[in-house]
């Protein structure tokens, strides 16, 4: 039994140390390569697109237990003998453990800007997300509605 | 004993420098990110890009026109919030007196 807890307890220090690894190459994200797309160049003019980069992971591991052999219950007291278990189910086996693991993770990346470069110069042309301003312009339209016809409640009362 | 330092960072990194004919563009970025023993977030953002020609050295700022928008809206809502939570208030005292 000691020696499964042994190797259950090498099992999770190993993938703790795997978990660690992978955060390091994780947090490699951090990088401005992940930021800045390679050149493209199109005849005299070469563009580097800007992004946003969010990534975010987590792992957790899980141990278990057991418990050993009934034998080492001894009777309390003036207990009864016929309340005791048999002696063959007191060298029972002791029962096992459990050990579970699991992660997770999601990048994401939304363009911000395109560095063009030309005969002319160096421009940041901005790139502009319309879904997500319209989204939120709606979302603040309905907040506003729901507090006017709040208000509107509370001057009839 | 762990610094506050080994768990967020905030660090500002820039790209190897690209030439382009007689252009040489620095593409710069911040990187905010937080770590946990079994976890992490980073969000990883273009600020500027330095540019250099002629001898002379131009920084060119990166504005996230979606962002600021954004922003923009929520302070509408917060402001509009407030406001009305403020004559909602003096509406009730005045019922009251």
């Amino acid at each position: 039994m000691s020696d499964w807890l042994e190797t259950m307890g090498v099992s999770i220090l190993k993938n703790q140390e795997n978990s660690q690894q992978i955060l390091e190459k994780f947090v490699e994200t951090a990088r401005p390569s992940s930021v800045f797309a390679p050149p493209l160049t199109a005849g005299d003019y070469t563009i580097i697109t800007a992004s946003e980069v969010y990534a975010g992971m987590g792992v957790g591991f899980g141990g278990g237990g057991g418990s050993g052999p009934a034998a080492s219950e001894e009777p309390i007291g003036d207990q009864l003998s016929a309340e005791q278990p048999p002696a063959d189910e007191e060298l029972s086996p002791g029962s096992g453990v459990g050990y579970g693991g699991g992660g997770g993770g999601v990048t994401l990346g939304r363009p911000v800007a395109a560095i063009t470069i030309g005969p002319d110069g160096v421009d940041v042309e901005p790139i502009v997300d319309v879904t997500k301003i319209a989204i939120a312009f709606f979302t603040t339209v309905g907040a506003m509605a729901i507090m006017f016809s709040r208000m509107a409640k509370m001057s009839q009362k | 004993m762990p610094q506050l330092s080994d768990f967020i960072r905030l660090e500002n990194t820039a790209t190897e420098p690209i030439v382009i004919g007689d252009t040489r563009i620095t593409p710069q970025a911040q990187a905010f990110s937080v770590r946990f023993p079994f976890g992490g977030l980073v969000w990883n953002r273009p600020t500027a890009v330095l540019v250099e020609r002629d001898d002379l050295t131009q920084r060119l700022p990166i504005v996230d026109v979606t962002r600021v928008a954004q922003i923009v809206l929520f302070g509408i809502v917060l402001t509009f919030s407030v406001i009305i939570t403020l004559l909602a208030m003096r509406q009730r005292r005045t019922h009251h007196e």
